[in-house]
């Protein structure tokens, strides 16, 4: 407990007779991304929006380190936690170097100082800074408006990052391309990350801790797989979906079911490549394929159990391969281990 | 590079009145040929058009200036959330109630309560033209892209940090459209005080219309159209220089 970042100590809300936070308790620990998930109207953007003070509780407290968030003024507070909003909000009179720039000029960084780290943080979210320093959001997509948002969130090195629904407006494709993006950011620099969201996928593939809201009372606060493992009720059970047993698959990483290729002798998973190499041992249906000249389904090696699966079932089950960036066969998805592994589930990953 | 177009622009507004009021011989010798029965119509005893033209200029820039000092703090106090609430509908019925006032109606009511002359005048022209400063400073505040004000309030920017950075800087076009307006109606007002003894314009177009000789009304007329078309013309070049850069890309203000 004491360990934690942000503590919500029996924290209300309450708007006229409607109460949108019910005595919520919930600790983040540090560098952890919680992410708050609920029906619409369960009250997750008011509990986030607390935590920096746009909104002021009815009753309880929020501890940020240990103090009380409203020990300080908000304005100081707000400055030392980073704000990513669904609406980007980038200002747009002002490029997009002067946008992140604007927390640290509010507290009075040396211009050198603030132009180094706008190069430093556009770098980070993966725009060229001589390309995009002096545009202005109009001139960008949306993708593009949003990590200047991350960007200018992180601008002063904030230890914590609210985010509020920050792709939903995205098209899937760059929401997909942008929480990716997040995973690799937050492996840099390691933020306590309050993450809101209506969207499972979302949450499952950020999260390190979910927080599932309903009706502004906490119903369940647990690591990704224990909410689709043991969903605490049936409302959880319900908001996780049918599927949440695939949905938990998608957690597991492909690499632990696969079989390594032998010696390290990567072979290209097309019939071009596969002409003239030496020829190990995989399974007879994706070597059929290989041979008839047609590509078998395949698994990237980044991607998870569910991957395989849905490779295998492509394959009718056969041994399905797992490739690299490159295309080079790294393993094998082999039917007897995936259906082991499938068979033995809910036991064992119930742990945390 | 802005300020040598706003420089610029300010320049030819002022040399092209200039000259025109300066050709003021030319003017009378033109109209006298169009109506010779009234040889003796021109020159205007009231004062020469370039008097005429300062006197008009200082009312309107004067008067102009005073609204805009008054009015965009107004329309700022009028949209803080503290007084938001009790002011909005206050300025919204004062904006409508002023616009069914005509203009002539408030020349008329200045007259008992302050008298002939300048001053009045100009107080009569303030009060007409503070009221498109004041709506469009409130409806430009009012319209701030809401998750722009959420970001800033978000970033730790303080009420007034918001107003500066961020509401401001949206607003300038509205706000300078809404001088723009303000000017113009002011060029009106401002030959209408002509009839309380204001001086300009005014008093060669009252007095032509008294004595029914058109060419002194012409005489009155004319520079005060140009007047007011160059003011309009120089005010529009204000609002494309002063408008930030990020806000004219993509999407076109009518």
């Amino acid at each position: 407990m004491s360990d934690s970042v942000i503590v919500f100590e029996g924290v209300s809300k309450v708007y006229g007779r409607k109460k949108a936070v019910d005595n919520l308790n919930l600790s983040i620990r540090p560098g952890e991304t919680c992410v708050l998930i609920g029906p619409s109207g369960c009250g997750k953007t008011t509990t986030l929006r607390m935590i920096n003070r746009l909104v002021e509780p009815s009753a309880g407290r929020i501890l940020i380190n240990g103090r009380p968030n409203d020990a300080v003024p908000p304005e100081e507070l707000r400055r030392q936690i980073g704000y990513v909003i669904q609406g980007v909000g980038l200002f747009e009179h002002l490029t997009v170097a002067q946008n992140v720039g604007v927390v640290p000029r509010l507290l009075g960084w040396p211009q050198s100082r603030i132009q180094e780290r706008v190069e430093e943080l556009l770098a980070l979210v993966g725009l060229e800074p001589a390309v995009f320093r002096n545009k202005y959001p109009r001139q960008l997509s949306g993708g593009e408006q949003q990590r200047v948002g991350v960007a200018r969130a992180l601008a002063a090195d904030p230890p914590i990052l609210l985010m509020d629904e920050p792709f939903g407006a995205l098209d899937p494709i760059t929401r997909e391309r942008l929480q990716s993006e997040l995973l690799e950011i937050q492996r840099v620099v390691k933020k306590t990350i309050v993450f809101v969201t209506h969207d499972m996928h979302e949450a499952l593939k950020l999260a390190d801790r979910i927080a599932i809201l309903r009706d502004g009372r906490l119903v369940q606060y647990d690591t990704p797989e224990r909410i689709l493992w043991r969903p605490a009720d049936e409302f959880v059970q319900d908001f996780v979906g049918g599927d949440r047993a695939l949905k938990a698959l998608g957690l597991i990483p492909v690499t632990r079911v696969m079989e390594p290729a032998a010696n390290g002798k990567a072979r290209t998973a097309g019939p071009t490549g596969s002409a003239g190499q030496e020829r190990r041992r995989p399974g007879e249906h994706a070597e059929a394929a290989l041979a008839a000249g047609s590509v078998p389904a395949t698994v990237p090696a980044t991607g998870t159990l569910r991957d395989a699966l849905s490779a295998a079932i492509l394959n009718g089950l056969g041994d399905t391969p797992v490739v690299d960036g490159e295309g080079n066969v790294v393993g094998w998805i082999r039917r007897e281990r995936l259906l082991g592994v499938l068979a033995a589930f809910p036991g064992q990953e119930a742990a945390p | 590079m802005r300020i040598v177009r706003l420089v610029g622009s300010a320049v030819t507004a002022i040399v092209l009145l200039g000259v025109f009021f300066r050709l003021e011989g030319l003017h009378a010798r033109i109209l006298l040929a169009v109506w010779p029965q009234y040889p003796d119509a021109l020159p205007f005893q009231g004062g020469s058009m370039w008097q005429m033209g300062v006197r008009t200029v200082q009312l309107v820039l004067l008067s102009t200036f005073l609204c805009t000092a008054i009015g965009i703090p107004l329309g700022i106090i009028a949209t803080r959330p503290r007084y938001r609430d009790e002011w909005a509908p206050v300025v919204n019925s004062l904006v409508n109630a002023g616009q069914t006032i005509p203009s002539l109606a408030i020349v008329a009511l200045a007259l008992p309560l302050l008298g002939f002359g300048f001053v009045p005048a100009l107080v009569a022209m303030v009060l007409y033209g503070l009221l498109p400063v004041l709506r469009n400073t409130a409806v430009a505040l009012e319209n701030v892209d809401r998750a722009q004000l959420d970001a800033g309030r978000g970033m730790g920017m303080t009420p007034w940090q918001l107003l500066w950075m961020v509401e401001l800087p949206h607003s300038i076009p509205v706000i300078l459209a809404g001088i723009r307006t303000s000017a113009v109606l002011n060029v009106g007002v401002a030959v209408i005080a002509g009839l309380i003894g204001a001086g300009g314009f005014g008093a060669a177009i009252v007095h032509g219309i008294d004595l029914r000789v058109p060419p002194l009304v012409w005489y009155g007329a004319v520079p005060t159209a140009l007047l007011a078309i160059i003011l309009d013309f120089f005010l529009r070049r204000l609002e494309e220089i002063l408008t930030p850069r990020g806000l004219r890309l993509g999407t076109k203000r009518p």
